[in-house]
C-alpha cells in the first residue's frame, strides 16, 4: 500500500522581516515518520515553524499537507495548518487545569456545560496510550517541564494534529525524562502521527528517527536515513562545532581555578526555599558550575534567591562573604534564555544598550560624554566601528546576543547565572554561546549555567551539581 | 457549448482589468455627478446622503482592493517569476490587464510550449544519433557482429560488454516514446551500470531499493523517457570517479498516495554549499537556464546540463509542482530526489499542467 504523506515543501522561498529565511527548502515526511532536523546554525528554524503552521506568503515553492496543496506563492493559503508545535514556551492555559487544556480549549468543542470528573475519565486512556500518569486537575502552571511538553503532545494527538514538532527538548528535560519523552513519541509515531524532532544532538536522533535532515542557511543540505553509515557525517557535524567540540585544554582549566580560587564569590548555606531543600554551593572567581536536571520551576526561585528578590526561609546566600539581605544590584546578573530577545531594548542604539547596566560602576554614565567615548573605543577594539549607532533592531541575532555578554562583561558582576543558553540555537550559535560565557569566566566571573540537559554545557563547566527535588 | 466558452461568457468583460477600473471610474465619477447635482437642488441636504456617499465609498474601495490592486499584484509577481525563469506565463483574470495582453501570454505560452522545448530537450537528451544521422541499424548489425567475432574468439566479456551497448543504444536511440515505464526506465539504468562496470569493476556498486508490497505500482509509472540514466551518469562521473575507494550508490524507489518519489545517492563526493545552492536555483528556473545554456553553446561554451535538462522535461510534461531537487556535502555525498505524479497512463497526463491543480 502507497504510504501517504503528510507535509511535502518544494522549492519554498520565504522572506520575512530580515531578509531571506528560507531559501529553496525543501522537505518531505511521510504519515507516521519521525523525522530529525539538524539546524547547523540555527537559521530559518523560526521561519519554518511559522511556514508549517499558519502559512505565510510565499516567495516561490509550494506547501502540501497530506498531499493537498496548502499554500503557494500563487495562492496563499488562508487557514491554520493542523500542526502542533512545541518549544521552550508553554502553549497550555496555565490557569487551566490539564483536562481543560487538552479538551475544553481544543476546537470544535461544543458542550456549554463542563463536568471535570468526565473529562478526568475521558481523559485517561490518553494518558495511558502515553504511557504517563499525570492528574487531570492538575493545574498547568504545576507541571513540571517533563509533564507539559507530555500534556502538550497528548493535546496535539487529541486534536488530531497532522505533524507534531518539537524544538529542542532535551535542553529542557533531564536525560531520564527525554528518554521518557522519546519513548512516548515512539508510540505516537507508530499510531501514525508524524513527527519533527528539531535537535542539535544528531548522536541523539540516530536512534529515535526515521530520517534525520541536515539544516543550514535556511535549506536542507542533505538527509540521511536512520541506518545509513556515511563517512564524513560526523566530520559534517563536527565541523560547525570546531573550536567549541573539543574540551577547553586541562592546562588552561587548572591555571584559571588556581588564579582564581581564592576568592569565594558566591555560596549557598543550608538553603531552603519553595522546592529548594537544603542547598549547598560555593563559587570562586573564574569558576563555572553547571546545575544540572533542574525544572523551570526551580529555576524561577533559583534565580529570586541568587538576585536578592526573596530571602530564602532557611540558610543564607552570600556574595564575596556578605550575606544576601535584599536585591544584589548589580553584583549579580541573570541572562535568562534568548537574551537576545528578551534583555535589549530594541529602539536604542547599540552604544545605549551597552551602557544600560553601568550606572553602579560608573556613576557619570549618561552626563559624561567622555566616559562613554572611551568606552565606545575601548568596545571598538572587538566590535565593528559603525555599529554602536545603529539601533538593536536591526542587528542580527548573533550580534544582540553579543551586546548582552558585552554588556555584563562591562558591568563586572560577582557571578552571573545563565539560565539554558544552548536552547533553541543552531550549532554554529552554540559554540558562539559558548565562547561568549568563556569570556566572562576569563574575566574572574563565576558562571552559573542553569540546564535541564548537560550535552553542551559540560565543554564549559569545572563542577556538575546534579540538582533533586528532595521530599521536605 | 465548451466548458471554457461558457466560462468565458460568464466572466464577461469584468475579467480584464482595464474594464473592471474603468468600470470602477464611471460608476463613481456618475455617483459623484448625481451626488452633486441633488445636493445642489435640494435644501437642505438630506440626511441620508452623507451615509450613502460613505457606503458607495466604501464598497469603491473594497472593490479597487479585491478586484484590481490584488489581482494586479498576483499578476505582477508572477510575471516577475517568469522574468526569473521560475515559471511559465499564464493567461488568466490575474494577470490579464487587457485582451490585447491575454492575447500576447498566450502568443508566449506557445512560443515556450511543450512541444518545442521538449524537442529542444529531447535533441539535448542525447539523440545523437538522429542528429548525426547515423543509421540505427547499421550501429545494431555492426554491435551485433562484433559480438559474433567476440563469442567466437571465445571473448565472452567482449561480447556481454557488446551486448548491453546494443541493448543501451536501442533504449536510447530507437525507442521514440516521450513515456516509459519506471521498470523500463530502471532496467536501462542497470545496463549502463552494467556498461560502467567494465571500466570501474569493483569500485562501483549499485542497489536498487523498493518496497516489495509497492514494486508493481510502482513499476506501471510512467515518466519521462533518459530521466533516470542521465543522473545516474552524473552520480557515477562526478560524485563516485573522483572517490578513493568503493562508490556505493543506491536508487531508491517510493510511492505515496499521489507521487512517486525516486531517489539516487552516492557517497561520492558531494558538493559545497554555494554549488548545492546554484545548483538548486538553477534546478528551479531551469527554463531559462536552458535557453542561457544554449546561448553559451551556440558561442561554442559548453557545461554540464543533464539535471537540468531531465527537471525541465518533468516540469512541462507533469507541471511546476514536480521535477528534481539535490541534496549534497561535500565529502559526504549527494542525493538527487526525482518527484513525478503517480500515473500509469499516458492519457491521465494533462497538457496544461502549469501550477493550475
Amino acid at each position: 500500500m502507497p504510504v501517504s504523506e503528510t507535509l511535502r515543501i518544494e522549492h519554498a522561498g520565504f522572506i520575512s522581516t530580515g531578509g531571506v529565511k528560507l531559501d529553496n527548502f525543501s522537505m518531505s515526511m511521510l504519515k507516521g515518520e519521525i523525522m530529525g532536523l539538524v539546524p547547523v546554525d540555527g537559521y530559518g528554524i523560526d521561519a519554518l515553524f511559522e511556514l508549517l503552521q499558519s502559512n505565510p506568503p510565499l516567495n516561490y515553492g509550494y506547501v502540501y499537507m497530506r498531499e493537498k496543496i496548502v499554500n503557494s506563492w500563487d495562492r496563499r493559503g488562508n487557514k491554520m495548518n493542523r500542526v502542533s508545535i512545541i518549544r521552550g514556551r508553554s502553549a497550555l492555559a496555565g490557569k487551566l487545569t490539564v483536562a481543560d487544556n487538552v479538551f475544553v480549549l481544543r476546537h470544535g468543542f461544543r458542550k456549554y456545560v463542563i463536568r471535570p470528573e468526565q473529562l478526568a475519565k475521558q481523559l485517561q486512556p490518553f494518558m495511558d496510550e502515553a504511557g504517563v500518569d499525570i492528574p487531570a486537575d492538575k493545574y498547568a502552571d504545576e507541571l513540571s517541564e517533563y509533564e507539559r511538553i507530555a500534556v502538550e503532545i497528548i493535546k496535539a494527538a487529541v486534536a488530531g494534529s497532522w505533524l507534531i514538532a518539537i524544538d529542542e527538548p532535551e535542553a529542557l528535560v533531564s536525560a531520564a525524562d527525554l528518554r521518557r519523552l522519546n519513548d512516548m513519541l515512539g508510540r505516537y509515531s507508530a499510531q501514525g502521527f508524524t513527527i519533527l524532532y528539531v535537535s542539535s544532538h544528531y548522536e541523539d536522533l540516530v536512534s529515535l528517527c526515521d530520517r534525520i535532515a541536515i539544516m543550514e542557511n535556511g535549506q536542507v543540505i542533505k538527509v540521511f536515513k536512520a541506518g545509513d553509515r556515511l563517512p564524513g557525517i560526523n566530520g559534517l557535524i563536527t565541523n560547525g562545532m570546531r573550536g567549541y567540540g573539543p574540551e577547553m585544554p586541562e592546562r588552561i582549566r587548572i591555571a584559571r581555578r588556581e588564579a582564581y580560587s581564592v576568592r569565594k564569590v558566591l555560596a549557598f548555606e543550608n538553603v531552603s526555599e519553595g522546592r529548594i531543600y537544603r542547598m549547598n554551593m560555593e563559587l570562586a572567581a573564574g569558576q563555572c558550575v553547571l546545575i544540572n536536571n533542574i525544572d523551570r520551576r526551580e529555576i524561577a526561585c533559583l534565580e529570586s534567591l541568587i538576585s536578592g528578590r526573596i530571602i530564602p526561609e532557611g540558610g543564607a546566600v552570600s556574595i564575596d562573604g556578605v550575606r544576601l539581605e535584599g536585591p544584589a544590584g548589580r553584583k549579580i546578573a541573570v541572562i535568562p534564555p534568548e537574551p537576545e530577545n528578551t534583555l535589549l531594548y530594541p529602539d536604542m542604539s547599540y552604544m545605549d544598550n551597552l551602557c544600560m547596566t553601568l550606572d553602579e560602576r560608573i556613576k557619570d554614565i549618561w552626563r559624561n560624554r567622555s566616559i562613554r567615548k572611551s568606552l565606545r573605543q575601548e568596545a571598538g577594539k572587538t566590535a565593528a566601528p559603525d555599529i554602536f549607532d545603529v539601533p538593536v533592531s536591526q542587528l542580527s541575532a548573533e550580534e544582540k546576543k553579543e551586546l548582552v555578554y558585552k554588556r555584563i562583561l562591562l558591568q563586572r558582576p560577582q557571578a552571573v547565572m545563565v539560565i539554558q543558553p544552548f536552547r533553541a540555537s543552531g550549532i554554529t550559535s552554540r559554540r558562539h554561546t559558548a565562547d561568549l560565557i568563556r569570556q566572562l569566566l576569563d574575566k574572574g566571573t563565576a558562571v552559573i549555567i542553569v540546564s535541564a540537559g548537560m550535552n553542551d554545557a559540560i565543554m564549559i563547566t569545572d563542577d556538575i551539581v546534579q540538582y533533586a527535588v528532595s521530599l521536605q | 457549448m465548451s466548458g471554457k466558452r461558457g466560462k468565458q461568457v460568464k466572466n464577461g468583460c469584468m475579467r480584464y482589468l482595464s474594464n473592471r477600473m474603468f468600470m470602477l471610474l464611471t460608476v463613481y465619477m456618475a455617483l459623484t455627478g448625481a451626488v452633486s447635482l441633488s445636493a445642489l437642488v435640494t435644501d437642505p441636504v438630506p440626511g441620508w446622503l452623507p451615509v450613502f456617499m460613505l457606503t458607495v465609498l466604501a464598497a469603491g474601495i473594497f472593490y479597487l482592493v479585491f478586484r484590481v490592486i490584488i489581482p494586479y499584484r498576483r499578476g505582477e509577481n508572477r510575471l516577475h517569476l517568469y522574468m526569473e525563469g521560475l515559471t511559465i506565463p499564464r493567461a488568466d483574470s490575474a494577470t490579464a490587464m487587457t485582451p490585447e495582453t491575454e492575447e500576447l501570454m498566450k502568443q508566449m505560452r506557445e512560443m515556450m510550449s511543450s512541444k518545442q522545448v521538449l524537442s529542444l530537450s529531447k535533441r539535448q537528451a542525447q539523440y545523437l544519433a538522429l542528429q548525426n544521422q547515423i543509421n540505427p541499424h547499421f550501429l545494431y548489425n555492426t554491435l551485433e557482429s562484433i559480438r559474433s567475432e567476440a563469442l567466437i574468439g571465445g571473448l565472452s566479456d567482449v561480447a556481454d560488454m557488446t551486448e548491453a551497448l546494443a541493448t543501451f543504444f536501442r533504449y536510447t536511440i530507437s525507442k521514440v516514446e516521450n513515456l516509459v515505464s519506471v521498470e523500463e526506465e530502471l532496467r536501462n539504468c542497470q545496463t549502463y551500470f552494467y556498461i560502467q562496470k567494465y571500466r570501474f569493476g569493483d569500485r562501483l556498486e549499485l542497489t536498487v531499493e523498493c518496497d516489495p508490497v509497492d514494486r508493481d505500482g510502482i513499476y506501471a509509472c510512467r515518466l519521462p523517457k533518459l530521466t533516470m540514466q542521465p543522473i545516474l551518469e552524473n552520480s557515477i562521473i562526478h560524485g563516485t570517479e573522483m572517490k578513493l575507494g568503493t562508490g556505493h550508490i543506491v536508487i531508491s524507489l517510493e510511492r505515496t498516495d499521489s507521487r512517486i518519489n525516486i531517489r539516487i545517492s552516492d557517497d561520492g563526493t558531494g558538493m559545497d554549499t554555494q554549488t548545492l545552492q546554484k545548483m538548486n536555483d538553477d534546478l528551479a528556473r531551469s527554463g531559462k537556464v536552458l535557453l542561457e545554456h544554449e546561448e553559451a553553446d551556440n558561442k561554442g561554451e559548453k557545461g554540464g546540463i543533464a539535471l537540468i535538462n531531465v527537471n525541465n522535461r518533468i516540469r512541462l510534461l507533469f507541471g511546476e509542482q514536480y521535477g528534481l531537487h539535490v541534496d549534497s556535502v561535500k565529502g559526504v555525498g549527494t542525493d538527487v530526489e526525482i518527484s513525478i505524479p503517480a500515473v500509469t497512463s499516458d492519457r491521465d497526463i494533462r497538457n496544461d499542467k502549469n501550477g493550475d491543480k
